[in-house]
């Protein structure tokens, strides 16, 4: 059989060339080797891949060993065809197409699959942009991430808060997902941590800076310092460049004066409660200047430039409306020297020449009239009290301080009663307060009644004692008492009108006469016990200043009301507990053993201070800034003080009370 | 002439001067002078209550910074743009290293140290990852360049692929009259070589599962154990081809190694930059917003 094989081959200009050989065989080799029958040179294709048997009515294709090739389309090893049928073989890359009218066969074999010679893309292959990775795409999905997550979702949970509690919404809130958090550029101070998440309760409106309405929901009671334009003339930027900030903090909506200005938020404990000598400074510092009718004296460091104190002193005491004056302790401490030199010409006689003999001031505003007029400068509290006098250590008030403690100890034991030395120390009649940072107003009933007793009879039916502070009960009280004891006289046996007496009636007479007498006289004789104790040389006249009666002989004395401060330096706190532990005694700063009048201020100056503290950045001295005396929010001498941070925590709760004017 | 003159010229100084050392280092010195004069401000003033974002030095640091980095960003759109001069995209590309490095400082500054789960520190992190990014890109930039140079031996990418292609070519005749295993094993290295490939393959110095290495290990084999005077087959042909070609592939790959290692941090540095962007959008939108 002759079998005609044509090999077809297209042209890149797509012209087809046949070449066509005849081989008249009945087995014919296909394969890659080149001794085959049909040649078909591809790897793809084994050196001897199969073996065409041709009979006279079939042909049949067998692959030799492990080969296959496809037959109509299907993965066979072993194909077999009668002539009349259409039959296609593929050998890797070749199709071979069996064209078999009876007794005549034809192979056409054509390549219909080139071999791959295609160079990759050199971009591809060479850069990353070949591999999965992309920088655009990583770019958006990082970008709208972050843009969702923390600008988007933030201002969605700002839109869309409740002014209830986020705690009890159940919709997403800031609480939930702590959105606020994610936006708050530190931690805040304190108490106000409870609002972290709440960032509407400080940052009311978007855009608009925190604002004073903002504060004064919680700190409703707060004290201004000053009026605010005011602050603001005082706060005047004194540089350029301090002008310029201040334009750019205004243009960007940051007023100044504002109260989020001083304290600052989200910096933890620290800016909240501003501490630093620049928060003061920054008017205080040359202030006259731009406020010359300002009080308060120029000061910009404790250390190097603080003005002497100018204690707060009563210039009119009064029970309701005591008047203040406030005086420089220079011109203080030169009136207590010209006393001190006018009570040196008269010599002292005894103790209760102390009082009286002697020049004592008493009352040196009103009764001091032939006082020079510096000597007169002094706390006018009312009171007449010689601290000299009671820290005397060889005086009258030693020894019967004394006594008072020998015979309490008699009665109720040493521990229960009063227990004075050997002489009278500060703390005798000075009492801590509970903060133990002041002084307890000095009271009569606790702190001189151990002494200064108001019993005025201890007769039968037990003591009889005066009121104090009451100058009308105290005159009723002694009236009625002498009245009454005339009454209760006649009614002794010796006065009795029925007392027999036979013999000699005349005595009965005599009783009866006597009785009428002491009738006649018991209210002179009241007037002139209640004369007795408001006049010198008695129990009200040793400390009070007395208003004489309007009329000569009359009993309507009236005693000068009497205001004690309990602070002579309203504006500072000074911490008393905190200056215990060294070897610091009450007369290191207030010289109280030579003053004779209490018209004496016994405050150190401010240069006693300055032996220790420094200012904010002293370097061998106590680093003190202003807050540590001063507090900011109060300018009313009446009102509590907005205390100082050292001494916050001892004195929460407690409010400094001023002025403790006694009844 | 004359143009071609300057052209030399400029290439001259292209090859002298990396864009670190550019100018001299000018933009070094410019970064220098900002860094040491802020530290200098920052130390010598006394913020009340602290430093921090929120003080007027900590304003201005933020604003010189948040420009910086959108400065910075512009290299991107810059790079697509080549002039020459004082501008040229070297002196940018210099300018743009020294003064993102001075950012470490600047932003540092700018917080004040205060660091915490929010927004403001994320975008703080997000910028040193992209200094930290960059600075990976200053290293390749400034040692891989001639590396890739002297390895390329002046081939251009896509004469590299063609030589390859031109050896397969080869190999597909060559490879004829092998027997089917061998033949198998030449075609499967034709077929199956892999150039390229994922990004970890492109990282990786050796490639032991490349169809070209494994028909040639194994062919050599074959040859080994051959009788000597068998040499009609090809299969030495064939050997010798194969033997080119890894040349050539080991070539390609150390170049698309090369690439990657230089390109790779870009993928980081620059969605990061993107991220970084947003996070000082919503870093400066939330302080304004929270004013």
């Amino acid at each position: 059989m002759t079998v005609t094989i044509r090999t077809l081959t297209r042209r890149s200009s797509g012209r087809e060339s046949v070449r066509a050989t005849e081989v008249d065989k009945t087995q014919l080799v296909i394969g890659r080797a080149t001794d085959c029958d049909i040649n078909l040179p591809d790897l793809l294709v084994a050196l001897r891949h199969a073996r065409l048997i041709v009979s006279s009515t079939s042909f049949v294709v067998e692959a030799e060993g492990d080969n296959e090739f496809k037959f109509n389309g299907r993965v066979v090893r072993r194909a077999q065809a009668q002539f009349g049928e259409a039959a296609a073989l593929q050998f890797g890359p070749y199709r071979l197409t069996f064209v078999a009218p009876m007794g005549r066969l034809t192979i056409d074999v054509e390549r219909i699959e080139q071999a791959r010679t295609e160079i990759p893309d050199p971009d591809k292959t060479f850069s990353l942009r070949g591999t999965w990775l992309s920088k655009r795409t990583t770019s958006y999905v990082f970008a709208t991430l972050v843009a969702v997550l923390f600008l988007a979702f933030p201002i969605f949970t700002y839109a869309t808060h409740s002014t209830q509690s986020p705690i009890s919404s159940g919709r997403i809130s800031l609480q939930k997902v702590k959105a606020g958090e994610m936006w708050s550029s530190g931690k805040l101070a304190g108490p106000h941590q409870r609002l972290a998440r709440d960032c509407t309760s400080c940052h009311q409106d978007a855009f608009v800076s925190v604002r004073d309405q903002a504060c004064l929901q919680c700190h409703d009671t707060i004290k201004h310092h000053a009026d605010a334009t005011r602050l603001a003339k005082a706060d005047t930027p004194r540089t350029p460049f301090g002008s310029g900030l201040r334009l750019v903090a205004e243009t960007f909506d940051k007023p100044a004066g504002r109260c989020a200005d001083c304290h600052m938020e989200h910096n933890g404990s620290e800016g909240v409660s501003p501490t630093s000598q620049a928060s003061c400074t920054s008017c205080h510092d040359g202030m006259s200047k731009r406020l010359p009718d300002a009080k308060v004296i120029d000061a910009s460091d404790f250390g190097r430039n603080h003005p002497d104190f100018h204690p707060t002193i009563v210039e009119t005491p009064d029970a309701d409306a005591p008047k203040f004056t406030r005086v420089s302790l220079t011109d203080l401490d030169k009136a207590r020297k010209a006393r001190e030199q006018l009570a040196s010409q008269t010599p002292q006689r005894s103790c209760a020449g102390f009082a009286v003999g002697q020049p004592n001031f008493r009352g040196i505003v009103h009764d001091g009239g032939d006082l020079p007029a510096e000597a007169r400068v002094g706390d006018n509290s009312g009171l007449v009290f010689p601290h000299a006098l009671h820290l005397d250590e060889k005086g009258c008030v030693a020894a019967l301080a004394q006594q008072v403690t020998r015979q309490a100890a008699a009665t109720t034991g040493l521990s229960k009663g009063p227990n004075y030395g050997k002489k009278l120390v500060c703390e005798d009649c000075h009492t801590r307060d509970e903060r133990n940072v002041g002084y307890k107003p000095v009271e009569m009933e606790k702190n001189c009644s151990a002494c200064h007793s108001l019993v005025f009879n201890t007769g039968a039916g037990g003591l009889r004692t005066l009121r104090h502070g009451y100058t009308s009960e105290v005159i009723a009280a002694l009236l009625d008492f002498y009245q009454a004891r005339v009454v209760s006289d006649a009614t002794r046996p010796a006065m009795a009108p029925e007392a027999r007496r036979r013999p000699g009636e005349a005595t009965v007479q005599r009783a009866v006469a006597a009785r009428e007498t002491a009738f006649a006289n018991a209210g002179g004789r009241a007037s002139n016990r209640v004369q007795a104790i408001f006049s010198e040389g008695g129990a009200c006249y040793g400390c009070h200043v007395i208003t004489p009666p309007a009329t000569p002989g009359g009993i309507d004395y009236r005693v000068q009301p009497v205001t004690l401060r309990d602070s002579f330096l309203p504006h500072g706190v000074f911490d008393h507990g905190a200056h215990e532990p060294g070897e610091l005694t009450c007369d290191d700063c207030h010289n109280a053993s030579t003053s004779r009048t209490s018209a004496d201020v016994l405050m150190p100056h401010v240069q006693t201070c300055q032996s220790c503290h420094g200012g904010e950045h002293a370097t061998a001295l106590v680093q003190s800034s202003c807050v540590m005396c001063h507090g900011f929010h109060s300018t009313d001498p009446a009102a509590p003080v907005m205390k100082p941070v050292t001494t916050a925590r001892r004195q929460q709760g407690a409010t400094g009370s001023m002025g403790g004017a006694s009844r | 002439m004359a143009r071609a003159g300057t052209h030399v010229e400029r290439r001259r100084d292209a090859k002298h001067e990396s864009f670190l050392r550019h100018r001299d280092y000018f933009y070094l010195k410019v970064a220098l002078v900002l860094c040491g004069a802020f530290v200098g401000v920052y130390l010598f003033t006394h913020p009340q209550p602290r430093h921090n974002g929120g003080t007027w030095l900590g304003y201005t640091l933020g604003t010189i910074s948040a420009l910086l980095i959108v400065w910075l960003t512009m290299l991107g759109l810059r790079k697509r743009a080549i002039t020459p001069g004082a501008w040229s995209l070297k002196g940018w590309t210099s300018a743009h290293i020294y003064l993102g490095l001075s950012l470490i400082v600047l932003a540092t500054l700018h917080t004040g140290f205060q660091f915490g789960w929010n927004v403001h520190t994320l975008a703080y992190a997000l910028m040193m990852f992209v200094i930290g990014s960059g600075l990976f890109g200053i290293y390749f930039y400034a040692t891989i360049p001639s590396l890739m140079s002297d390895n390329r031996a002046e081939k251009s990418n896509l004469q590299m692929l063609e030589e390859i292609a031109a050896l397969d070519s080869d190999l597909r005749t060559a490879a004829q009259p092998l027997n089917e295993a061998n033949a198998r094993l030449v075609q499967n290295a034709i077929d199956n070589t892999k150039i390229g490939g994922g990004v970890l393959t492109r990282l990786r110095t050796t490639h032991p599962r490349c169809a070209t290495a494994r028909a040639l290990d194994e062919l050599k084999a074959v040859a080994k154990a051959q009788p000597r005077n068998l040499g009609g087959d090809g299969l030495a042909q064939v050997n010798s081809l194969l033997d080119r070609k890894m040349v050539l592939l080991d070539r390609a790959r150390r170049h698309i190694r090369y690439r990657a290692l230089l390109e790779l941090w870009l993928y980081v540095h620059v969605p990061v930059t993107f991220a970084l962007l947003a996070a000082l959008v919503a870093h400066i939108v939330s302080v304004f917003f929270m004013w």
